[in-house]
């Protein structure tokens, strides 16, 4: 009988029904896309080595990066050895995808990777009869590539074409994803690594064995550090992530709230009626709970399956710049577990029954017999909504002044956020009731005054809209803040004219040397990358002083630390590599430098939007003394007054070098700033879904309040108001509800823009950003498109009354 | 109301099901070699046995390029001072790749390689009936694998040439709990000399010229040494057997595999006889064997001169089934011998598929005349046909 009283209503209103299951499955699938990204961003990311050896596999590196061939095979004939797999890595262009070939050993422990003719992954890559090297890739890979019907990829390596043929496609493997497998000696050769490779790969039992004989200059890296190194590397990116989806969530929560509650108001008269015919509390509370866990099951569901899909569109935009931005290789889809559905399912339910339980109490205070409309919901003071609003605001920020972590500062913007939101109702009507003031006599002010009727229904979805609104409004003011100051960075940065470099190998000093003797050629500058065994980027410069200038000092005197630096004697570090070691100017650096042990002071820190790790500069001298090889990774070249770039590049060829790619500062701006955009593509894509969450809530709020108030409405009507004035009043109380969450949301808006700069960004990624206002595009974007929804919204309902009698809708059970 | 509930079950059920395909995993893929295919097939680059030619030692016991495969193939029997009886094998494969596939690109690498070489290492516990097995393969670069005629090794498995005998050295270390380890450290002793198969070395197993080895053997070497098992090394002593083949496309046409017996008799008789197994699960005439004497003069013999009947199967868990007990007859030599598995489970089950096991030889009322090796191959791949 309960349910059949449940159905009967929800039939007749399918369209709350269906607000209902959106706004959860909204919900439920932003934490199932961002649960399944960090997994995919984590466990996953470069997930290689474990599909080849196991999940507990180890890897062996050369602590100057690549191993000499001879060391692998001294290491393989040495009595006891394990079965290790040589492997070359290096990264390749196929059809614009950005991939990594890994070549190996197929002849090793790995040759039941891949199956053909049950010979395993050898035969694949050893196939006789073909005149291309082979490669073996998944079927992810293969699909991403755009299924390539001839069988033959096209790979560029360091500037340089190859042919390969596709030998094998390797299903349900999604640790190959973004790879091509590859006979390490034809590897070898397409990478022109002759002596070197690029890591071993040992079974997990080995770890003992290997660790007594890999000496000081092989490091043994086992599956934890593997994946704490790929956390640490995106734990920015993850972060955002998950606070963004923490908030969405809120945001659909808010809006279960809001059509739950409706649900259950309009239903008012009949639990009344149906308390006075017997019904008990425990009935009706057995009806409700039902409908509820009903409603946010299927509603889980299909948010289960839109979060996965959501999911694998994420990852297709985060893939390419993790490649990028990090080196690393994403999986092509993710990889949910079925007990990842389930707890996030049971989470939903939970929460759906979370936040109606209020809504439940309430249904179950109705006496018996009651028929009439209550006029809506107890209001609270304000003094007690100020009173808990400080308390959040209060307790929010106190979390980010005390605690220097990263969760401490989206858990405090959490709070603060929590705390202004449940100001924006008493705001928003307060602004409503302002112009309604101002419009009195006028329909319009009329038409806002009946909205304060219906306050206590609409603020949790006056609330939620607000909210949305200004995290999508905020997240864009960020991005776009942040892309303004690393492009003035990068202006700032690059002093030269023109810098050359050639792909795939470093420049030495003679030819850096005759570019300087080259027509034209005012002065140099270069740089040169590398990685100490202790894990530390360093980038050695050599630069004239009018360049020292170029990097913008947060800490130090510039002035004084150009001749210790000049002379070798100090480094300067970049923000990030200060924060994440928390040195300062004035603080000695500890690194094992080539040559040993060193401690140099810092004598300044520079801004960097770079790398998150960050790095430690040193002067060219010093890295003569370190390393003493003369290489370079690219030269800048400053000009003679009035001498054009094109006219040097006519000289170039004279030095000898081997297919040099040249570059202006603004063709490297442009190029950091795509990098940028593509880094930043997925906070977009946030943004868009957070601001589509918005759209439900608005939509669902004002087709809520719109349909609750049909009866009123139908009484304008039967008292004489015309059809014409009863659509200016409906949609000029939608209009102005979703002004009024606007009015709130921009300063919301501000805030989450200074909190994402100048707390969240520093924390997750270490670099500060210059406060600055706040870009103005979203707001220019964002509230046109949500009035002219709200508008819309409006529209719907005023003409569903004028589609049917109004005596329809002036019966009481309605 | 039916009609709703069963739109939103079928809905809750779609989302289900689709739900559990994305969390599906696709099952694992490894792949097994073919035993026969690897011996019937050579491109037309390789160099093929074609008839007798005088052979060399020690030269001839270092590798012989330039044919596509090419074995080094020791087994045996021991005993440790307790009385505990073992058997062992341990061989090196050398398959040579094709020249299309080592020269696809230009440049030169330090894994350029001819030929990969693949290790069998086996050793049966009798007593307990435990079988132990490793596998392992490498490229002949980097000094990774191959054959001089002082050394053969595949990593650090090795066999030295002492003068008049050989060390092997062949440990598969124990790696924690989960992996004790087991190896062999012996020292062998020809007690025979070498004996040339078929018509001086030209071993034919094949109506064309092309399909034949050249195939020699020392059929009694005494052994001694340390091996090791359960974490224990234990002093044995025993008698091995070497066989060396080489060459390409040996066998013929319509053959499923075949029954090799090596067998050493208390009597100081050696016998080797193969059966070679056509498609329909009859002796090929190539079939063929030797019989050595105490005094290490030998007699070739012919198809004709000897009869295989199995008598048992054992089928192991994949059921394929294995004849582990022959009768093997001799009337012109008065021998008539069962010969059965010294216990059943002496199956490889790695890139190849085939069962060598240590035997026991016995007269015809049951009275033990020796020991020997039995290897039964072909019977995998036809299982899987």
């Amino acid at each position: 009988m309960l349910t059949r009283l449940s159905h009967g209503h929800f039939r007749r209103h399918p369209a709350q029904v269906l607000l209902a299951l959106v706004g959860i499955a909204a919900g439920i699938a932003v934490i199932t896309g961002v649960a399944l990204l960090r997994d995919a961003l984590v466990e996953s990311l470069d997930a290689v080595s474990e599909t080849l050896v196991g999940e507990q596999g180890l890897v062996v590196r050369h602590v100057a990066g690549e191993i000499p061939v001879q060391r692998y095979a001294e290491l393989a004939r040495m009595p006891g050895a394990p079965d290790l797999v040589p492997v070359i890595r290096a990264p390749v262009r196929v059809a614009g995808e950005r991939l990594e070939l890994i070549g190996l050993e197929p002849w090793s422990g790995i040759r039941d990777l891949a199956d053909r003719d049950g010979t395993g992954l050898a035969t694949a890559l050893f196939a006789e009869d073909e005149s291309l090297p082979q490669v073996v890739l998944g079927r992810a890979t293969w699909e991403l590539l755009g299924r390539p019907g001839d069988g033959v990829l096209e790979l560029r390596i360091a500037g340089q074409s190859h042919r390969v043929g596709i030998s094998t496609i390797v299903d349900g493997q999604p640790g190959l994803d973004r790879r091509l497998l590859m006979e390490i000696g034809e590897a070898q050769k397409m990478t022109a690594m002759q002596g070197r490779i690029s890591e071993l790969l040992a079974p997990q039992d080995s770890g003992d064995w290997l660790a007594a004989r890999l000496g000081e200059d092989l490091l043994l890296i086992d599956a934890a550090a593997r994946r704490t190194s790929a956390g640490d590397l995106t734990r920015g990116m993850r972060a955002n992530l998950t606070a963004m989806s923490l908030l969405a969530l809120a945001t659909g929560l808010f809006v279960v709230y809001s059509v739950l509650s409706f649900l259950l108001v309009q239903r008012r008269a009949r639990f009344g009626l149906l308390r006075a015919l017997g019904m008990t509390h425990p009935m009706l509370a057995r009806m409700l709970i039902g409908e509820v866990v009903l409603i946010a099951a299927l509603g889980g569901l299909l948010g289960l399956v839109a979060g996965t899909l959501l999911a694998d569109r994420l990852l297709l935009l985060v893939a390419p710049p993790v490649a990028e931005v990090y080196g690393r290789f994403a999986p092509v889809s993710t990889q949910p577990s079925m007990l990842l559905y389930a707890g996030i399912w049971g989470l939903g339910i939970l929460s759906a029954l979370a936040v109606t339980a209020p809504v439940l109490r309430e249904a179950l205070t109705i006496p018996p017999g009651r028929i009439l409309r209550s006029s809506g919901a107890r209001r609270w003071p304000i003094s007690r909504v100020l009173a808990l609003s400080s308390v959040l605001v209060v307790a929010g920020t106190a979390w980010i002044l005390l605690d220097a972590r990263l969760i401490a500062g989206l858990g405090g913007l959490f709070l603060v956020l929590a705390g202004l939101v449940v100001l924006v109702p008493a705001a928003g009507f307060g602004l409503v009731g302002l112009v309604a003031g101002l419009q009195s006599g006028k329909l319009a002010g009329r038409a806002l005054r009946l909205l304060e009727s219906a306050r206590g229904r609409l603020s949790p979805a006056l609330a939620a809209l607000s909210l949305a609104l200004a995290l999508a409004i905020g997240m864009g003011m960020m991005i776009l803040g942040f892309r303004a100051t690393v492009g003035d960075w990068v202006e700032r940065l690059l002093r030269a004219d023109l810098y050359v470099s050639q792909p795939g190998r470093p420049l030495v000093d003679e030819q850096v040397e005759h570019i300087g003797t080259l027509p034209g050629v005012r002065v140099l500058s270069s740089i040169r990358r590398l990685e100490l065994v202790d894990g530390t980027h360093v980038t050695a410069y050599r630069l004239p002083a009018e360049a020292w200038w170029g990097f913008e000092f947060i800490g130090g005197d510039g002035d004084a630390a150009w001749p210790l630096f000049e002379r070798g004697e100090a480094a300067i570090v970049s923000e990030p590599y200060a924060r994440a070691n928390g040195l300062s100017a004035g603080d000695r650096l500890e690194m094992i430098s080539p040559g040993g042990p060193v401690s140099l002071p810092v004598a300044a820190v520079f801004r960097d939007y770079s790398s998150e790790q960050g790095f430690v500069a040193i002067s060219r001298e010093l890295y003569r003394r370190w390393v003493g090889d003369g290489m370079h990774d690219s030269v800048g070249i400053y000009l003679e007054p009035g001498v054009e770039p094109e006219q040097l590049l006519r000289e170039l060829p004279a030095v000898g070098l081997d297919d040099p790619q040249w570059y202006t500062p603004a063709s490297i701006q442009r190029e950091t700033l795509a990098v940028f955009d593509r880094t930043f593509r997925i906070s977009w894509a946030l943004a868009l879904l957070v601001g589509l969450i918005a759209l439900v809530a608005l939509t669902s709020a004002l087709l809520a309040q719109g349909l609750e108030r049909a009866r009123e409405y139908a009484t304008l009507r039967a008292l004489g108001l015309p059809p014409g004035r009863l659509l200016r009043l409906v949609t000029i109380q939608s209009t102005g509800l979703t002004a009024a969450a606007l009015a709130a949301a921009l300063p919301l808006a501000a805030l989450i823009h200074l909190a994402l700069s100048l707390v969240v960004q520093p924390r997750a990624f270490g670099w500060s950003l210059p406060v600055a206002l706040p870009p103005l595009e979203p707001v220019l974007l964002v509230v046109p498109v949500a009035l002219v929804l709200g508008t819309l919204t409006g529209i719907y309902p005023a003409w569903r009354i004028g589609q049917r009698p109004v005596s329809a809708y002036l019966r009481a059970d309605r | 109301m039916r009609r709703d509930l069963f739109l939103i079950l079928l809905l809750a059920l779609l989302a289900l099901l689709w739900l559990g395909q994305r969390t599906e995993r696709a099952p694992e893929q490894a792949g097994r070699l073919s035993g026969t295919g690897l011996l019937n097939t050579a491109p037309e680059d390789f160099r093929r046995v074609t008839g007798p030619e005088p052979l060399e030692f020690p030269a001839d016991h270092g590798m012989h390029p330039g044919y596509r495969n090419e074995w080094w193939y020791f087994t045996g029997n021991l005993a440790d001072e307790q009385g505990r009886r073992y058997g062992f094998q341990f061989t090196l494969f050398r398959f040579a790749l094709d020249a299309s596939t080592r020269q696809r690109m230009p440049d030169a690498s330090d894994f350029d390689t001819d030929a990969v070489w693949m290790a069998h290492l086996a050793l049966s516990d009798l007593d307990g009936e435990r079988f132990f097995s490793r596998e392992r393969f490498a490229r002949e670069a980097l000094g990774l694998a191959g054959a001089t005629e002082d050394q053969w090794w595949l990593r650090d498995w090795t066999v030295k040439r002492t003068g008049t005998g050989w060390r092997l050295e062949t440990l598969v270390p124990g790696r924690g709990e989960s992996s004790a380890g087991f190896g062999l450290e012996l020292d062998l002793l020809p007690a025979k000399d070498i004996v040339l198969q078929g018509e001086g070395g030209y071993s034919r197993k094949g109506p064309e010229p092309g399909n034949a080895s050249r195939y020699y053997s020392i059929t009694r070497i005494q052994a001694s040494g340390r091996l090791l098992l359960d974490g224990q090394a234990r002093d044995v002593t025993g008698l091995a057997w070497l066989d060396r083949e080489w060459g390409s496309s040996q066998l013929g046409e319509g053959l499923d595999g075949w029954d090799w017996f090596a067998l050493q008799l208390d009597d100081g008789r050696d016998l080797m006889v193969y059966r070679l197994r056509t498609d329909d699960d009859r002796a090929s005439p190539w079939s063929a064997g030797i019989l050595v004497e105490a005094d290490g003069r030998y007699q070739v013999l012919g198809n004709d001169d000897f009869d295989l009947q199995p008598t048992r199967r054992w089928r192991d868990r994949e059921g394929i089934a294995w004849p582990v007990e022959w009768r093997v007859r001799m009337p012109a030599h008065g021998l008539d011998l069962q010969v059965r598995a010294a216990f059943d489970a002496q199956r490889w089950n790695a890139t190849v598929a085939y069962w060598e096991g240590a035997v026991e030889v016995l007269g015809p009322v049951g009275e033990p005349v020796g020991r020997g090796y039995l290897e039964l191959s072909g019977y995998a791949d036809s299982a899987s046909d």
